[in-house]
């Protein structure tokens, strides 16, 4: 399922701070443009966690 | 969760959600086996499970019986960035050095620019319909060979203007003999700068060494500050290790932001259990509140009006990578490759110099690509420890070189690593919770 905030209810115990679809991208990913990620600690140039989608 | 945040992180969509103490106490319970029916209960409980069917319904909280979400297809890997070693020498000898202090344990050598060239044209080859590609010229210590270096970035933006495709590089460096000829050719041919510098002066020269055992850190300290103040939009990471002798390096980092950097990453040492150097478990509390009170102290600066960037907090929750890119995120074998001076190909940078683990040659191609499926099936839903961790989708499996030196297999994850990142994954959304979603 996709995310869908446009008709949400007011929340009162919960503040959401970043909304993601990730699963959303199940179908549509695998583009390849994004930067290659590296999870070796000696190279900072290439990490996965701040890489942005190009898509 | 750091820094006192009750932070709500569903795995499946990404999505981050702040909880107030009624919403808190309601899922504690719930994860601690408390059933709730919809019976007998009190109207704070009632609101809050309510809110949760509200998150559900829009999609931002999975249902707790969700499977992970399959990609169409996760594909054959296309190459599309490397990793060049243009020099497997070193004018420094640091004591934790991963490459040998630069021989990677073989001959010291340097890349011939024609080495390096016909790396660019096989990567543009190979990489197809990819039009954005990365070249990290490493080492060694890659300034020991800025002739190629410059030949090879010749040649790269004149493949660039034929092809059309976008070639980013970046140059990682020690910064001894960085000099405002370098420079300028960093800043005008747009290379991304990786820093190497350990912080404070005494933490730092205690391991970086030059080749005859003097300090560096004076020396280093000032060319990187000459060279930041030349690109004012440059990209530029100052990197640090800590050690376990720094588990403090939260100090290590804000003494570089005190001394004016402002895109700063400190990473973890990767050392043999018997390394003097090495994290063990035992030095995992005090790593941790490093990261807890640098959430803490990054939040005020930036609330002073003096932020800085710290590279792992850096995430971005929103529009990150799609989920096919998540179960792997190592791209070694797959989407990268690194090339050694005479021309072999490798997985990546680490595994150079590793028995059974070369791939190929610049001129020949890839030769042996059952390294690389190897390497593709190792994503998060193959690996028992991934499979359940909460952080599978936003580490996406680690590093490889690490599981195969430490465990013998692409299978099992560093498990050090794995505790590290996981606390480091929970500061950064910590912070990012109370920044509003980051920097």
């Amino acid at each position: 399922m996709s995310v869908n905030t446009d008709t949400r209810e007011e929340t009162k115990h919960v503040k959401t701070i970043i909304v993601a679809d990730l699963k959303g991208t199940a179908a549509t990913g695998g583009c390849r443009e994004c930067q290659t990620s590296c999870q070796s600690a000696c190279k900072t140039s290439c990490t996965l966690g701040n890489q942005a989608c190009r898509k | 969760m750091a820094a006192g945040a009750r932070l709500l992180l569903d795995v499946q969509s990404g999505s981050l959600h702040s909880l107030d103490e009624a919403a808190w106490d309601v899922l504690e319970a719930l994860e601690q086996g408390g059933a709730y029916d919809g019976t007998d209960r009190g109207s704070r409980v009632d609101e809050v499970m309510a809110d949760l069917d509200i998150l559900i319904e829009e999609g931002t909280l999975s249902h707790p019986d969700d499977a992970d979400p399959m990609p169409s297809a996760l594909g054959p890997g296309v190459v599309k960035a490397m990793c060049l070693n243009v020099a497997h020498d070193c004018d420094m000898r640091c004591g934790y050095c991963f490459a040998g202090t630069g021989g990677f344990g073989g001959a010291r050598s340097l890349m011939p620019a024609e080495v390096g060239c016909r790396a660019l044209d096989l990567l543009f080859d190979i990489s197809g319909h990819v039009r954005h590609l990365d070249v990290d010229y490493f080492g060694g210590e890659p300034l020991m060979n800025m002739d190629a270096v410059v030949e090879i970035t010749r040649h790269g933006r004149e493949l660039e203007a034929r092809t059309g495709k976008t070639l980013k590089l970046t140059l990682t460096t020690n910064c001894h003999e960085l000099s405002p000829k370098i420079d300028k050719f960093l800043n005008d041919n747009d290379i991304a700068a990786v820093l190497s510098v350990d912080g404070r002066s005494g933490v730092h020269d205690a391991v970086r060494r030059t080749a005859d055992g003097r300090p560096t850190f004076a020396r280093i300290a000032g060319n990187m500050l000459r060279f930041v103040n030349t690109r004012p939009d440059g990209e530029y990471y100052a990197r640090g290790t800590y050690t376990r002798r720094n588990t403090d390096f939260v100090e290590d980092v804000l003494f570089l932001a005190d001394m004016g950097f402002t895109s700063i990453s400190f990473e973890p040492v990767v050392a043999a259990p018997s390394s003097p150097y090495s994290i063990r478990e035992q030095d995992l509390p005090a790593v941790f509140d490093s990261y807890d009170r640098l959430v803490a102290e990054m939040a005020s600066r930036r609330a002073a009006g003096r932020g800085f960037r710290f590279f792992h907090f850096d995430l971005n929750i929103a529009h990150g990578p799609c989920l096919a890119k998540r179960l792997l995120g190592c791209g070694a074998g797959r989407e990268y490759v690194a090339v050694t001076p005479d021309g072999e190909l490798y997985p990546c940078h680490q595994f150079v110099g590793r028995e059974g683990f070369v791939m190929g040659n610049v001129w020949d191609g890839i030769t042996r690509p059952e390294i690389g499926e190897a390497f593709g099936g190792a994503h998060i839903y193959a690996k028992s420890a991934c499979r359940d961790c909460w952080a599978r989708f936003m580490c996406s499996g680690g590093c490889h070189a690490n599981a195969h030196e430490m465990n013998g297999t692409l299978m099992t994850p560093y498990s050090i690593g794995c505790l590290i990142t996981r606390k480091r994954l929970e500061a950064a959304l910590a912070y990012a919770a109370m920044t509003d979603g980051g920097s």
